[in-house]
């Protein structure tokens, strides 16, 4: 029986729902999941001396947001010992900043809209390395060895964003920039991920985005994947979200992972 | 009838003014000509020494144009090495009026610098502002398609300014023969190939500086009869000079030069102050104390101690930059214990600050024996 965690945010209900869908056919695997939807995620650290992971320090929560963590999990801090593997879902990367760039930017060799204002390749290049970098993890999960610990990316926006988005919101104009010209997106949110897997990679952790096949050609995710979505605790998400996942999504990033938290079945 | 000097304030006599002032405190020795608001759109070009002035308008609050962006979650480490945050529009220092002038023509396309694309290594270079891409680009053509869109936006920040603030750095540039374009750097330097059939080394006269800075503003009140200028000599010494003489003589003449300019365009002009930030930096008050140990850049303290009494004297305080979108973020971010070791790294100690001038009139050093 290969024991694996889940830690994350709101992003993490896609794999609980996507565990129950897949779990019959994997019963040498066990999950356990561990979440503090929101903000107040943020809050959470991590004692590698002690192995826990949670609301440490509860002088960063309010009491409501310590009862919503009674409430999910059971308890307010987890311990990592005793696991094979432990994921860490939803870990943001920087791909709102760089949709944010090359939609009001072009970059030269990448996208050609017409803009008046345009990025050389290097300058690109060094901009997304420097969000990246931007993103990285607390130093306390470096090389952290007690148990190996996987990061897992945000999923990308769904395809379904150009319909639910607000367009008079900043992010709207963003996305319509993007609808009306969707050249080097993907590219640039495959470099965006490289790059970070690569930083990640030298200090020791892994990285896995999600599995090329549930995103479209412009490197969104695929418009059923954002239907029927659900909260950590079961209730319906607000129609407009396209940047939460569904059970498909979560059981296909999964099975996707499996090579990498879990190894020894990999191998046999 | 008594002596004129009978009644004149402390601040005219040496003894009260200078000798008797306490050590550092840099004195009462800017009187503005003209109100600065927070309002105006102020534009900034000059010499390296002229991103701090920048750098303390745009902290204070002031409208800074940046005519060629980036996001706030860019760092400034990353924009100033590419040449964005440094100055209105991202073409890098201007040691010379004559290269300003130069630009602002070509921005109208009534000049056209010769030699525009220097080379080296297989990458290509902007030879009116080489360093702004540090690797270079791929082509010559991806070189001209970038300095068209740049000019575009020269011009529009320019016509749109209220103030120009520039600071003069050099009088001395390396010019082509043929038809006199004048370039930032020395070809070799950054990148292209100094041939001297090809270019030499000019040293600006008091009257050419002069000429050519009455012909830029007369240009620029074309555009805005009301526009302003704020101009200040740069008190970084030169690192390196060609004109033969010691260092320290030919940074002396180059510097008192545009001092002089300075004064001269004061007095004639309305609408054009100077700011002292040469005098405030190498003050005999100071001892020295506003230089790093290289004697020659320009330290934290220096700099804010100059532009305190910059905006002390129009009316406003320095105050603490803002954190950036980027800065705050990661401070959220950093806090999940599981992010941002960069978060540090965004707030630079005040002698970061100063030191951290994009200003590749230094790199000469390197071809120091």
């Amino acid at each position: 029986m290969s024991r694996i965690l889940l830690i994350g945010n709101s992003h993490l209900a896609a794999f609980r729902t996507g565990w129950d869908m897949i779990r019959a056919a994997n019963p040498d695997v066990s999950i356990d999941f561990f979440a503090q939807p929101g903000p107040e995620y943020y809050h959470m650290t991590l004692n590698r001396k002690l192995s826990q992971f949670g609301a440490i320090n509860e002088a960063r929560f309010t009491l409501q947001q310590l009862e919503r963590l009674d409430k999910f999990n059971g308890k307010r801090i987890v311990s990592l010992d005793g696991y094979d593997r432990i994921m860490v879902v939803g870990n943001q990367h920087g791909m709102a900043d760089v949709l944010k760039l090359v939609a009001h930017r072009d970059v030269v060799g990448l996208r050609d809209t017409g803009s008046a204002h345009f990025l050389s390749r290097p300058a690109f290049d060094a901009v997304v390395d420097d969000i990246a970098a931007s993103f990285m993890p607390h130093r306390a999960w470096e090389r952290f060895s007690a148990t190996p610990v996987t990061f897992h990316a945000i999923p990308r926006p769904a395809e379904t964003a150009f319909d639910k988005v607000d367009r008079d919101s900043n992010v709207g104009r963003t996305y319509a920039k993007i609808e009306a010209c969707a050249d080097g997106i993907k590219t640039a949110l495959d470099q965006l991920a490289d790059v970070f897997t690569h930083h990640m990679d030298a200090i020791g952790l892994r990285f896995l985005q999600q599995p090329q096949d549930t995103m479209n050609a412009i490197g969104f995710t695929n418009a059923h994947m954002n239907t029927e979505l659900e909260s950590f605790t079961g209730h319906s998400m607000p129609a407009k979200d396209f940047q939460h996942m569904n059970a498909s999504y979560g059981a296909a990033c999964l099975c996707a992972a499996y090579p990498d938290i879990l190894p020894s079945r990999d191998a046999a | 009838m008594p002596s004129p000097y009978a009644n004149l304030p402390s601040r005219a006599y040496w003894r009260s003014a200078v000798g008797e002032r306490a050590s550092l405190d840099p004195g009462d020795v800017f009187q503005p000509k003209f109100p600065i608001t927070k309002e105006m759109k102020v534009t900034t070009a000059g010499s390296c020494f002229a991103q701090h002035v920048g750098r303390a308008l745009r902290g204070a609050g002031f409208n800074v144009q940046d005519a060629e962006r980036l996001p706030p979650v860019v760092s400034d480490a990353v924009a100033t090495r590419f040449g964005y945050r440094l100055y209105s529009a991202r073409y890098g220092n201007i040691y010379t009026m004559r290269q300003l002038l130069q630009l602002n023509d070509e921005t109208k396309g009534t000049a056209t610098p010769a030699l525009p694309v220097w080379e080296k290594d297989g990458r290509f270079f902007d030879a009116q502002r080489p360093s702004v891409e540090p690797e270079g680009l791929a082509s010559e053509a991806d070189v001209m398609t970038h300095r068209a869109s740049h000019l575009k936006h020269v011009r529009a920040t320019f016509r749109n300014s209220d103030l120009f603030v520039f600071t003069f750095g050099l009088t001395e540039a390396w010019v082509h023969k043929e038809t006199g374009t004048v370039y930032p750097t020395a070809p070799g330097t950054i990148a292209g190939a100094f041939d001297p059939d090809v270019f030499e080394f000019k040293n600006f006269s008091y009257s050419e500086i002069r000429s050519d800075f009455l012909t830029f503003r007369k240009k620029m009140m074309a555009a805005n009869p009301d526009m302003k200028f704020l101009i200040t000599v740069s008190p970084v010494p030169l690192t390196a000079t060609a004109s033969g003489r010691h260092v320290e003589v030919a940074s002396s003449y180059s510097k008192s030069t545009l001092v002089a300019v300075c004064g001269a365009l004061r007095e004639e002009f309305d609408n054009v102050d100077y700011f002292p930030s040469y005098e405030i930096i190498t003050s005999q008050n100071a001892r020295g104390a506003y230089y790093a140990s290289n004697k020659r850049e320009v330290s934290s303290q220096g700099v804010a101690t100059a532009m305190g009494v910059f905006l002390k004297s129009h009316g406003f305080a320095p105050s603490a930059p803002h954190p950036t979108e980027r800065q705050t973020r990661s401070a959220m971010v950093r806090s999940y214990d599981a992010s941002a070791g960069r978060a540090a790294a965004a707030s630079p100690s005040a002698e970061e600050t100063a030191e951290d001038v994009v200003c590749e009139e230094a790199l000469l050093d390197a071809f120091s024996k």
